[in-house]
Formats: C-alpha cells, sequence, structure tokens
C-alpha cells in the first residue's frame, strides 16, 4: 500500500486563537522531511496531544489491506485494515486546493466531518490529493 | 316602480301599518306573518316596492347644492338663458358633445365656462343684471337658503330699483323707514327659495341642457324605499315596534310637509311659512346624510336635550363598516373557520393541523366517482356527527335536492348513492384550505396548506411557516377557508401553496425557514464538539424522517480509538441520505454547492485563504460541497429566513421547491427532537456574571465615567470643544452620548468572550435564534443608556430630570444612564427612566400602525388595478401604459438570485458547475475568468445562466401593482421607533423610513429635510468648491458684518455698516459695499430708499433711517428696528438655501473629489450657479423636481397625465376614472352624487369594481378568455351553476 502522503510531525503549537472546547482541539504542526505546515482538529478527549509531542501521519484512500475498493460507504464488515497499524484514524473529503499563480506551494483543505485539516507545502507532495477525494488520516505517535 | 304616496302615520288601534304611511303594505313587509299587498308574496320573496311622497313645496337636495349653485351662477336669472355670449356658447357646447369619455377635460371646461359666466353682470340675450350667487350661513330655521344679489355690480341700477320702490310706495316712503331698515335696503337681494330656482330651471330650454334637466337636482317628490330596507323591530305583542332611522325620519318629514299645507290652510304669516319650510330643509337633509355641518346641532337644538345621532343614507354608504366598504368589498364567507393557533415541528411545512371538531364543521362537496365510491359510502355512514362523515347529500348536483344527514336515512343514502351525486363530507388529510392571519399586509399572509386532521382544539403548524403570517403562539389566532371547488383547489395549490411561495415576492429572499429552535439545534449539532456514536447516529438519522427512509451511512469521522460521527456528518446525511438521492419534482441529484459566512464571520479575513475563512477559529465560514457539509457552524444565515446565499434557497433554486420545504421539514423534526434528548433549558446561570465579566464592566464602566466627568467639567468651564453646527449644549449631549451608547458594547463583547460555549444565552445569540448582543449585555452587564426621542432623558423637573438629582446635573446617571443589568436589579431612578423609554416604543408602535396601515390601504388603491399584458407592457384596468417594460427589464423581482436584485449569482453558478463537472483545480473564478474551467463546465455553466434568466422573467397577468403596493406597505409596519428614521450624510440629517416615504407618496408640497446634491463643473477643486459653496448659502449681513452701529449725531442720526473683508475673503464671497447697498435696497420689508444709503470706501456703509415728518413712529426705535432688519439682509446666496456642506469623495486616482450638498429648496436657482453641472444636480424634493420640468419616476408614483399626483384622495380621485372604486375608497357619497350629476359610467374592469360588483377580475388568472367558440349544440352542459 501506497499512502497518499507520510511523514513525520512534531506539535508546534496547540489552540493558538485559544482554546474553545473542551475536547476538540486544533494542532499546529511541521513535518520533519518535507517541511509541510499542518493544521488539525484531533478530538482531544480520546486522543490527547501536548505540545512537543512527535507522530507520523498518513493520508490513504482505502484502508482495505486486501485491496478491494472503499465504497464510501460504512463498512462494518470487519475485515483488516490499515487502521489496525495506528492509533488515530479519521475519515474525511478533500474540499479544496488553492495555489496563488506562480507558486510551487499550495494549500489543501480537508474535512473529516467538519474537523479540518490544512495542509501547507510543496505542490509535489500535495497534488495528490485530488479535490473530492475520499481519504484516510492515520496516525501514531513514536 | 310602484308608486304610492304615504300620508301621516296615525294610531291605527289594530297596530298595522297605516295605508299611505311610511310602512305601507304596499311597499313590502318587515313581519314574516304579513305579505306584501303589491305583489303578495311574503317576505322571504318580495324584494320590496318603491313608495314616493309628494312634497307640499320642494327643497333643494343637499348632496347637489353645489351644483345648483354652479347652474345657477351660469344662468340668466331673468330669462334662463346661459350666460355665454352666443361665439363662447357655441364652442363650448361642441366641446362638450365632443369630449364624452374624459371626465377631468369635461371637469375642467365646466369650471372654466363657470367663471366665464361670474364675470358676466349683464345677460346678452335679455340684457337683465345678473349678480353673484351667495349662501346664507346656516341658523335657526335657515338651511341650504340662497340669494341673489342682482345688483352688486350695477350701482345705478339698483337706486334706480329703490327709487322705484319709493315711487310705488308713497306714503311710507322707504327713507322714513327705521335706520334698521335703511341698512337693510342697501342689501336688498333677490331670494332664491328652491321654488323660485325650480321655475327658473324649467325655463333653461332644451337646447342649454345636454344629458338631463337641471330641475331633477330640487326635490318635489321624495322616493321613499321599501320596508325590507329599514326594518322594524317588534317589540313583543302588541308593544308596537322599534322602528328604523329611516322611517322614523320618513315620518318626520311627512309630518313638516303636512304642516307646511296646513299652515298655508289656514293663512299662516309667511314668515310661519318659511320656518316650516326650513325645518321640512332640515329633515330631508338629515333624511340623505346626517353628518352634515349644521345638521346635527340644529337637530339638537330643536329637540333640546340628548338625541342619539340618526343614521340618514350617506351614513349607512361610508366609512369601514359602511355598505362599501364592509358589504361590498368584503364579505362574510361559508366554508372558514378561526381558533388559536399552536406550534407542532412534527407537521410538514405544507401541513395545516384542524381539530378534529373543525373539520365536522367544514365540508368539501366532492362527487362521487368509481374511485371514491367506497370511500364516500363509509362517510356517508358515519354520518355527521363521526369524523370521516358526510353532513349532506346532493342527488346528481341537483341543489334543489339536498339532503341533510342528519335527518336523511342513512341506509337509504348509502344505497342511494350514484356515480355523479355530491357528497358534502368532512374535511379529510390532505384537502386543500387557505389559511390566513390579520393583518394580510401582503400576499403570503394567506397561503393554501394541505389539512390534517388530528385532535385537540387549535390549528398547528411547522413553525418554519411563522414567518410570512408574522404569527407567533402567544395566543394568535388565525383563520382558515375550504376552496370548494376543483378548480379553486388546483388553483390555490399552484399558486398559494406554501411549498410554491418559500420566497416573498419583494426581494425573493426565502422566508419560510428554520426559525428559534431549529437554528439553536443546528448550530449545536455543528458544533465541532458534537460527536456521535454509532447507535447515535442511526437513531439521530431516524429522525429526520420519522424512520421511513433509507439511509447509506458514510464512514464514521473518527474510525480509531473509537467509531465517532460528526453533527457535520449527521446533517449531511439528512441533506442526501443516500449517494443517489434525487430531488422531488425535478429528479436532478441533490447536490447543494454553497458558501458563505456566518452571522459573526469577520469579512475581513475573506482574504487570508490559510488561516481565515475554511479554517477561521470560530468556525464561522460555512462551505456546503455537494451535499456535504464541509465546515462553519450552521446558524441563521445559512438556514434562516432573508439570505440568498442560504442552503434553503440554494436548494430550492438548484433542485426544488419540494426538495428544500422537505428538508426544512426533516431539518425541524431532527432539531427538535434532538433538542429534546439533549435539553436545553435557560436559567439564572445563564445570565450571572462571571468574575472577568464584572471586572470588565467596572473597567468599562469607570473608564466611560471619566470621560465624561471631564467633558462636563470642560462643559462648565466652557472650553468644551464644539462639534460643527451645535452649540455648547448639543455638542456636550453628542459627545457624551457617543461615550455612552459604547459601554453596552464593550459589556456584550466582553461577556461574549468570557462565557462559556455552553451558556445558553450566547449560543442562541451567536447562532441568532433569539436574542442580539444587546439583550446579552442588558442581562448580565448593564442595561446602557434609556433614550427618549433619540437623545437623553429629558428634564421632567425644574433642571433635573428626577427629584433624586442635584440641579443641572449632567452626570450619566442623572440623565437616564442604567448601570445596572436585569440581573442585578435597576434602582428606583433607573427603574424610572427604564418606563419612560418603555413607554415610548408602546405609544410609537401604535401610532406607527394606524399610519403604515392607512398608507398600505392608499399605496393599495392607487397601484391595485396594474398588471403585465402578454405584449410585457404594464398597464392599468383601461389599458393606459403605465411602463413598456416592468420594472424596464421584465424580471420578476422574486426569481432574483443575487442579492443584489441581479438574476443570478455568477459566482455562485460557476462553483455550482466546477463542483458538479470534475474537479479541475478549484481556484478563485470571477466572470471574468473562465480560464480555468473545462469545456463542460463551461457549457454547463452558460446553459444553466440562460434557462436561468429565461425563468426569472415576470408572466403575463402578474399583479404587479398590487405586488409593488405590498412591498412598500409590509416592511412599512416593521418599521417602528422614530429614531430609526433619520440618517446623517455628511453632518446632513435625512428623512428615511415611513415618513419619507409618507413624504414621497402625499407628493408633499414642503417636505421635512429637502437636500440638493450639486455635482461642480471642477469637481477637483476644493477652492472651486468654496466659491460655490459661498455663492448658494444664504449670507446675510449680520454674517459677514464687522459691527452693525448706530449713530446719533448733532445733525443727524444713522446706522454705519462695516464690513470684516477678512471673513468676507475667508468664505469666497464676492462682496463689497456697493453690492451690499444693491442688496439693502432690493429688501422687500426695508423701506429704504437709494437716497439713504451713502458708502463709505469699499466696506463702509451708512444708512439714514427713512424717516420724514409724516412718520408716526419715533426716529429712535426707526434707527433700532433698521439696526437689526439690516443684520437679516441677504447679501448673497439663495434665499431659501440655509446651509451647504462640502462633501469629498476619494477618488481611485488618488486626490479628492468635491461636490456641494446643499439643504433647503430652490433647485432652479442653484443650477444656474455658475460653476455647477447644472444638468445633473439633483433634489430629493419632487415637487421641486417636477417644477424644474426635470422628469424622474419614483416608484410608487405615476405622471400619466404629465403631473406627479400624490397617492391621497385628491390625487386618485384624478388618476382612476372608475366611480365605485373612488367611493369604495374614501369620500364615497361626494363620489357618488358627483357621478350622478355628471352622468357617469363605470366600465367595471378594475379590481375594486370587479369585487363590488362579484365578477372575476381581469388580472392573473383572469387575464385571458378562451376565444374558440363553440357549437351551442356541442357544448357542453357546465357541471356547476
Amino acid at each position: 500500500m501506497v499512502f497518499l502522503l507520510e511523514d513525520l510531525f512534531d506539535v508546534k503549537d496547540i489552540d493558538q486563537d485559544g482554546k474553545k472546547f473542551d475536547n476538540v482541539s486544533r494542532i499546529q504542526a511541521l513535518s520533519q522531511t518535507y517541511g509541510l505546515e499542518l493544521t488539525i482538529d484531533i478530538n482531544t478527549e480520546i486522543y490527547p496531544m501536548k505540545i512537543f509531542d512527535r507522530f507520523s501521519m498518513a493520508l490513504s484512500t482505502n484502508l482495505r489491506k486486501d485491496g478491494e475498493p472503499d465504497e464510501g460507504v460504512y463498512d462494518q464488515s470487519g475485515v483488516e485494515t490499515f487502521a489496525d497499524d495506528f492509533e488515530y484514524v479519521m475519515h474525511g473529503k478533500v474540499f479544496k486546493q488553492y495555489r496563488k499563480p506562480g507558486e510551487t506551494e499550495m494549500s489543501v483543505f480537508v474535512s473529516f466531518g467538519g474537523l479540518l485539516m490544512h495542509l501547507r507545502g510543496d505542490e509535489q507532495q500535495l497534488n495528490k490529493l485530488e479535490l473530492d477525494t475520499k481519504v484516510y488520516l492515520l496516525m501514531r505517535k513514536n | 316602480m310602484y308608486s304610492h304616496q304615504p300620508a301621516a302615520p296615525g294610531q291605527p288601534a289594530t297596530r298595522e301599518a297605516a295605508l299611505n304611511g311610511p310602512l305601507d303594505r304596499r311597499m313590502g313587509t318587515t313581519d314574516k306573518s304579513l305579505t306584501c299587498t303589491t305583489c303578495h308574496e311574503p317576505l322571504q320573496t318580495c324584494a320590496g316596492h318603491f313608495g314616493y311622497l309628494k312634497l307640499t313645496l320642494p327643497v333643494f337636495h343637499q348632496g347637489y347644492f353645489k351644483a345648483i349653485i354652479t347652474i345657477l351662477s351660469c344662468i340668466c336669472k331673468s330669462c334662463s338663458r346661459v350666460l355665454l355670449d352666443p361665439d363662447n356658447y357655441s364652442s363650448a357646447l361642441s366641446f362638450m358633445r365632443r369630449v364624452q369619455d374624459d371626465h377631468l377635460r369635461r371637469a375642467a371646461k365646466l369650471r372654466a365656462i363657470t367663471e366665464e359666466c361670474k364675470k358676466i353682470s349683464v345677460c346678452p340675450r335679455c340684457g337683465a343684471c345678473n349678480g353673484p350667487i351667495k349662501k346664507i350661513p346656516a341658523g335657526g330655521s335657515r338651511y341650504l337658503m340662497l340669494i341673489h344679489d342682482k345688483f352688486a355690480k350695477h350701482e345705478e341700477q339698483k337706486l334706480e330699483f329703490h327709487s322705484m320702490l319709493a315711487a310705488e310706495d308713497k306714503s311710507f316712503s322707504l327713507t322714513k323707514r327705521s335706520q334698521d331698515m335703511k341698512q337693510a335696503i342697501g342689501k336688498a337681494a333677490q331670494d332664491l327659495d328652491p321654488l323660485t330656482v325650480l321655475d327658473m330651471f324649467q325655463r333653461i330650454p332644451d337646447e342649454d341642457v345636454e344629458h338631463s334637466r337641471p330641475e331633477e337636482l330640487i326635490i318635489t317628490h321624495l322616493p321613499v324605499p321599501p320596508c325590507c330596507i329599514r326594518p322594524s323591530v317588534a317589540m313583543g305583542v302588541g308593544a308596537g315596534s322599534n322602528e328604523d332611522d329611516l322611517t322614523v325620519i320618513l315620518s318626520e318629514i311627512v309630518k313638516a310637509s303636512e304642516s307646511i299645507q296646513d299652515t298655508m290652510d289656514k293663512g299662516g304669516s309667511i314668515a310661519n311659512i318659511m320656518d316650516c319650510w326650513g325645518f321640512l330643509q332640515l329633515k330631508i337633509a338629515h333624511y340623505f346624510n346626517s353628518e352634515l355641518p349644521g345638521v346635527q346641532q340644529q337637530l339638537t337644538m330643536k329637540s333640546s336635550g340628548k338625541r342619539k345621532i340618526m343614521r340618514g343614507f350617506a351614513q349607512r354608504l361610508k366609512g369601514k363598516q359602511g355598505r362599501f366598504r364592509g358589504n361590498l368589498s368584503g364579505k362574510r364567507v361559508d366554508h372558514s373557520g378561526r381558533t388559536v393557533i399552536s406550534p407542532d415541528p412534527n407537521l410538514h411545512v405544507r401541513q395545516v393541523a384542524v381539530p378534529v371538531h373543525m373539520a365536522k364543521i367544514l365540508t368539501y362537496p366532492e362527487r362521487v366517482t368509481s374511485h371514491n365510491l367506497v370511500r364516500l359510502k363509509k362517510a356517508i355512514d358515519n354520518g355527521p356527527d363521526i369524523w370521516p362523515g358526510a353532513t349532506h347529500i346532493l342527488l346528481q348536483g341537483n341543489s334543489n335536492d339536498r339532503k341533510d344527514l342528519r335527518y336523511y336515512p342513512k341506509k337509504i343514502a348509502k344505497n342511494e348513492l350514484r356515480i355523479g351525486d355530491i357528497v358534502e363530507r368532512h374535511l379529510i388529510d390532505d384537502d386543500v384550505v387557505l389559511f390566513n392571519r390579520q393583518p394580510s399586509l401582503h400576499r403570503i399572509s394567506i397561503m393554501a396548506h394541505r389539512a390534517k386532521v388530528l385532535k385537540w382544539r387549535t390549528l398547528r403548524f411547522n413553525e418554519c411557516v411563522c414567518n410570512p403570517y408574522n404569527a407567533d403562539f402567544d395566543g394568535d389566532e388565525m383563520n382558515l377557508h375550504v376552496p370548494q371547488t376543483e378548480e379553486a383547489r388546483a388553483e390555490a395549490i399552484e399558486l398559494m401553496g406554501v411549498v410554491n411561495n418559500l420566497c416573498t415576492p419583494k426581494d425573493g429572499s426565502i422566508m419560510i425557514a428554520a426559525t428559534q429552535d431549529f437554528l439553536t439545534g443546528s448550530y449545536l449539532i455543528s458544533r465541532k464538539n458534537t460527536f456521535f456514536h454509532e447507535a447515535q447516529m442511526w437513531y439521530y438519522c431516524s429522525f429526520t424522517c420519522d424512520a421511513k427512509e433509507d439511509f447509506e451511512l458514510e464512514p464514521p469521522a473518527i474510525i480509531k480509538p473509537m467509531r465517532l460521527w460528526t453533527g457535520k456528518q449527521l446533517l449531511s446525511m439528512l441533506l442526501k441520505p443516500r449517494k443517489n438521492t434525487r430531488s422531488l419534482e425535478t429528479d436532478v441529484e441533490v447536490l447543494v454547492n454553497t458558501e458563505l459566512g456566518e452571522s459573526q464571520y469577520e469579512k475581513k479575513s475573506d482574504n487570508d485563504i490559510d488561516k481565515g475563512r475554511y479554517m477561521c477559529p470560530h468556525d464561522n465560514y460555512v462551505c456546503f460541497r455537494n451535499s456535504e457539509l464541509m465546515c462553519g457552524n450552521l446558524g441563521k444565515s445559512t438556514l434562516g429566513a432573508g439570505n440568498k446565499n442560504s442552503l434553503f434557497y440554494t436548494l430550492l433554486r438548484d433542485c426544488d421547491a419540494e426538495t428544500a420545504a422537505d428538508r426544512m421539514t426533516k431539518l425541524a423534526k431532527l432539531c427538535s427532537r434532538w433538542m429534546g434528548l439533549h435539553g436545553f433549558t435557560f436559567g439564572i446561570e445563564d445570565v450571572m456574571p462571571t468574575e472577568p465579566i464584572k471586572k470588565a464592566k467596572a473597567e468599562a464602566m469607570q473608564k466611560v465615567k471619566d470621560k465624561c466627568d471631564k467633558l462636563i467639567a470642560d462643559y462648565r468651564a466652557g472650553k468644551l470643544q464644539r462639534v460643527p453646527g451645535c452649540d455648547l449644549e448639543l455638542s456636550l449631549e453628542q459627545m457624551v452620548g457617543k461615550e455612552l451608547d459604547d459601554v453596552r458594547n464593550l459589556v456584550a463583547s466582553a461577556a461574549k468572550k468570557e462565557l462559556h460555549y455552553d451558556n445558553k444565552v450566547l449560543v442562541m445569540a451567536l447562532c441568532k435564534s433569539k436574542g442580539s448582543n444587546d439583550n446579552i449585555s442588558q442581562m448580565i452587564g448593564c442595561l446602557g443608556q434609556q433614550k427618549l426621542g433619540g437623545s437623553r432623558i429629558p428634564n421632567g423637573f425644574i433642571g433635573r430630570t428626577l427629584p433624586h438629582f442635584e440641579m443641572y446635573a449632567k452626570e450619566p446617571a442623572a440623565k437616564g444612564f442604567v448601570e445596572n443589568s436585569f440581573f442585578t436589579g435597576l434602582n428606583p431612578t433607573e427603574f424610572f427612566m427604564h418606563t419612560m423609554t418603555g413607554r415610548e416604543g408602546l405609544v410609537d408602535t401604535a401610532v406607527k400602525t394606524a399610519e403604515c396601515g392607512y398608507m398600505a390601504r392608499r399605496l393599495m388603491k392607487s397601484l391595485e388595478d396594474l398588471s403585465i399584458h402578454y405584449d410585457s407592457t404594464v398597464r392599468n384596468s383601461h389599458g393606459c401604459i403605465v411602463q413598456f417594460r416592468y420594472g424596464d427589464d421584465g424580471l420578476d423581482p422574486m426569481l432574483m438570485e443575487d442579492d443584489d436584485g441581479k438574476p443570478i449569482n455568477m459566482k455562485r453558478m460557476i462553483q455550482r458547475s466546477c463542483a458538479l463537472l470534475g474537479c479541475y483545480g478549484d481556484e478563485e473564478r470571477s466572470p471574468a475568468n473562465f480560464t480555468l474551467m473545462t469545456e463542460e463546465q463551461l457549457k454547463h455553466f452558460l446553459d444553466e445562466i440562460i434557462c436561468r434568466y429565461r425563468r426569472a422573467v415576470a408572466e403575463p397577468g402578474s399583479a404587479v401593482g398590487a405586488l409593488g403596493a405590498q412591498s412598500i406597505g409590509e416592511p412599512g409596519t416593521q418599521m417602528t421607533l422614530k429614531t430609526f428614521h433619520f440618517a446623517g450624510i455628511a453632518s446632513m440629517n435625512v428623512t428615511l423610513g415611513v415618513p419619507r416615504i409618507k413624504e414621497i407618496i402625499n407628493a408633499s408640497k414642503i417636505i421635512s429635510t429637502p437636500v440638493v446634491e450639486v455635482p461642480l463643473q471642477l469637481d477637483r477643486d476644493e477652492i472651486n468648491a468654496r466659491i460655490i459653496k459661498g455663492r448658494i448659502e444664504r449670507t446675510t449681513l449680520g454674517q459677514v458684518a464687522k459691527y452693525i452701529k448706530q449713530v446719533f449725531a448733532p445733525s443727524r442720526c444713522y446706522v454705519v455698516v462695516k464690513l470684516d473683508m477678512q471673513c468676507v475673503q475667508d468664505l469666497q464671497l464676492n462682496l463689497s459695499a456697493s453690492t451690499v447697498k444693491k442688496a439693502i435696497l432690493s429688501d422687500p420689508k426695508l423701506k429704504v430708499k437709494e437716497q439713504h444709503i451713502s458708502s463709505k470706501g469699499t466696506d463702509k456703509l451708512l444708512i439714514h433711517p427713512p424717516h420724514d415728518g409724516r412718520s408716526k413712529e419715533s426716529l429712535h426705535f426707526m434707527l433700532i428696528n433698521l439696526a437689526s432688519q439690516l443684520r437679516n439682509v441677504i447679501v448673497c446666496g439663495i434665499p431659501t438655501i440655509r446651509r451647504a456642506v462640502i462633501q469629498s469623495t476619494e477618488v481611485k486616482g488618488g486626490g479628492n473629489s468635491y461636490q456641494l450638498l446643499v439643504e433647503g429648496t430652490g433647485l432652479q436657482e442653484v443650477m444656474a450657479t455658475s460653476g455647477v453641472k447644472g444638468a445633473s444636480a439633483k433634489t430629493n424634493h419632487v415637487m421641486e423636481m417636477q417644477t424644474v420640468r426635470e422628469r424622474r419616476r419614483e416608484k410608487g408614483r405615476r405622471e400619466r397625465r404629465g403631473e406627479v399626483l400624490g397617492i391621497t384622495r385628491f390625487g386618485l380621485a384624478k388618476m382612476k376614472e372608475s366611480v365605485m372604486m373612488l367611493a369604495s375608497f374614501e369620500k364615497t357619497v361626494d363620489h357618488l352624487y358627483d357621478a350622478a350629476i355628471h352622468g357617469r359610467s363605470d366600465q367595471i374592469s378594475g379590481v375594486s369594481e370587479c369585487i363590488i360588483m362579484g365578477t372575476p377580475v381581469q388580472i392573473g388568472t383572469g387575464s385571458f378568455k378562451v376565444l374558440h367558440q363553440t357549437d351551442p349544440q356541442d357544448a357542453v352542459r357546465p357541471r356547476r351553476r
């Protein structure tokens, strides 16, 4: 399985604009290899995060290990998935790409049912995240 | 018409109506047991017969009195010929014969002829003297009396007449009479009693008369109406009866007429007869109109005591309860019901819950077919008392054979029932009913719903529909009507159906949308911290559809460590439950694409895409992408009424109304049920200020207090910097006011920041479901400044507001600043101030509603008959073109999709096309940049916008006039509180809101704030602007004079005026002693002549008072007067202009452009001022604009005859031809008399006339007819009468 994106991130800041809710926090992180800037909303009640935490994150369009296509509908079969290898998994949709004309950096916006992820970085790394694709986000602390 | 001659009623022992009395049975009867003796029919079938009353002496008809005077003025009082000389006579006659239709021109000509005749004092035919006709003021028994002052212009003839009298009367010469008599002789005039006038009118030759004889204006025989229109009420057996007012007056008239006959027969004195005649005149006037000036007071005088006011004919017709407005234009109806309303979120928006009790009374006549036979048989079986039953059956639809199922055996009825019969069955589910709430200010105040028969006693509907009815559930009642034919039902549900009227016709924004709890619920559900586990998710999904729908649940947003769905996913499921969900009517895939900022969204972060917009820290930017809610906390902007980017609006436009209504219903169900589980209780702890809020409040309070103290100290010391155009006191008020107004906002923002995210007040304020910033701070923080009439509380005591304060106190608390909140409680003085503002609000609403209602009525009357015709012109009912294309673009405002009244929202359409078709890089696109779209997308986009443009064209038949009137009238009622009605532009106040609309509609000659906008030729030059300002603005001598002194020298006294040349220079005026001298000389009030003024140098003038020996006034006073008058002499500028302000606007290329705003009238003079771009000067004064011959079309007014008419009773009379319409508006009786005199006819084409006559209106579905003619033999017999 090839992930759309995989990298190690360092948490730089939590709730930059003030804490809004008890159980959801906005995390700012920076990737080690590609220098991607990541902003992501995480349910910290079930997956606590601290500043300076280091985690690896991957994005994929399909979780199934058997390579069967994903139908985008809630799967209750319980087959083996990549999720088993990670601690925190979300499902969402790429809904916006933005690139200023003439720049190589681009921004990608993904919504996991309203929990937003914003990735900013080099075009080369991010253009695999096509608009309107359903993606799985996989996270694991190192 | 049968004619009988009733005589004075006696007192017959049998209590039978006297023969020849006012209740003569030959005129019909009002007693059920009697029959009419003319037609021998009983009360039910005899419509009554007219009688007449022959008067002993003729009397004037008070309604035609003016016309009688006009005719008398036009004819020679000796030979009864028209006074015009033969040339004028023939031209006038031919004009009147030629111009038959245009009553306005006829009236104008008549007026001109009358004026002409009044000037002629010698009859060109017989040479007799003629003078003016004069009315004698009413008094005593005199009423409606005329004299002819024959010798008014012929003094010598009068003397001749006198000498003639003297010659005749030698023994008792006039000169020997008493002094009083002598004076009276000087005033001698011809008495024009009705008999004389009748004789004169009868002598008018037929050639002078056009359509009817003038003697008909004088009453010789009085028609007596049939008894049935003036019923007598029996007081019990043998106790006599109470008679109608008309009968009473009639019998009085008979008596009065008889008494004249008596007096004459007995040889009574002339004075006596005249007295009786006067009384008859008065009674007859009373019979027609009891409210005439004079009639009332004279009658009370006569009877000397309290007397109930009798109702004459005029009173029966006029007013809101009168025949025209009360019975002809609006009627009471069958098949309707009314009761209290209550909410029910479980109903579909199109439904209304009807109580079973009501459903059993309201029926629908359903024709029996093979399809409904079984059901209707069942209904008959149930009978009238068990729902769903039936009340009547009409065999074969024959209305004469109506069987009442209360008495008719059900078994027979059931067995008899054949196809083609009609069963009047109870109201059942899904019947079409009309639902209405008063006041019906716009067309969506009455809509067609589908009935849902339920138990309990109230009418219930989904709260989403509260908006158009403006209903709440604090005890409101609403009306229900049941259309009685299939045609009516079809028309009602198509045109008035709730689902087809989600938008307001005013501007097309959505009006039926989520409210209150639904907004709160959606807000809470869509919040980021809302997560559901699997069972919850399924449960909530089934809430939306009563578990009647299938769902394809998308994977949970969080899969690990536990499966959690978010609230946003739930809302996405509501919108699109399955992958390929189709819309209900148009069957397209439900794909909603819209983006908008919620109410708290900061516009300035719009450009920063990385941090702002989608990533808004408060989640205030909402984005729906292909029916999935991507981000944003939903609130009123997304789900509520009034926004054209909102979710439901997008659904409505991109899918269909049915789908939008369905999703709305689902949201209502979900939110109310979810809220029921989640709980949302508002308690005292929600308004308890936390420590940080208390601190913030104290800080803000201290800061403001310090500032105010300083300002007041400055004011007391006289050091306060003045605000332009204000005196010291006003400046203080303005500055202090500004400081105090801010406090509430400061506290509110502090509270918003510090309150917990689950605080109920905060939640409701943030999603705008209920309560605003002000409400938050009033409950938690402080109540803030109480204002009365836009300023701080005025002093009710001497020098202070309340005796609790020191004299002349100006500090915040003493002038109505309330530091406490509703939570902390108000102290007595604060409470008092608070009640003051509270009362102002109440009074204002009461006054404004009456005012607005009347305005709306006038607007409606003037515009009701305008509609779009098939040639796309807007015409009135007479076919006159008012506009060549509706609104100049022919588009229906209801179908405009963009916020600023454009038909298509291009940005959203591009977004939509891109989202629907593929996903090529979704850059920021504007309508000018299509380069980043694929060919497919572009094609889709173009097809879509062309299709939508075509759809937005207004349909022929639309009652656009009524629509316009409602669109102005309805918002008017929402605008209360005077303070909203003023707004400043460049320190100039302009009237706005209701008062302004009133000014425009009335076409007022004087408006409260006239402002002329003056563009300049050199608009980049400030100095130039100043020069022109100086030329325009009124400048008095006092303003530019250094001094105006009185000089008392030994030889002479005079006034010295010295000009302040520095000031003149600064103001850029072109002034010198000589120009000032000219100005003084041309001032109309000053009687100073050339020789009185001498100039000394260029800046000094000596003015001597115009005193000579003859003057009564002393020289000293004259000097003082002169000095003070000189101060007000206008030395330059336009006298009508009080003030001019330079308005500078920044221009894109850098620098400023200047124009003048001029307060006052005088557009013509302003335009003529050099340096002004005259052709583009504008004023907000309509009537002035008209006089300057600049025609401009204002909404809601028409200039059909090249004249701006106000929408008042005067203007309306000029723009409408229909008498009936005018009579149903105002001055009912006057219009009817006028129509009778001029023999006017009515086409019955307008809306009011058609309603009065009960014919279909030629608007909307009535605007076309089938022209195809069928052979009578082929014609199908109509189903119903």
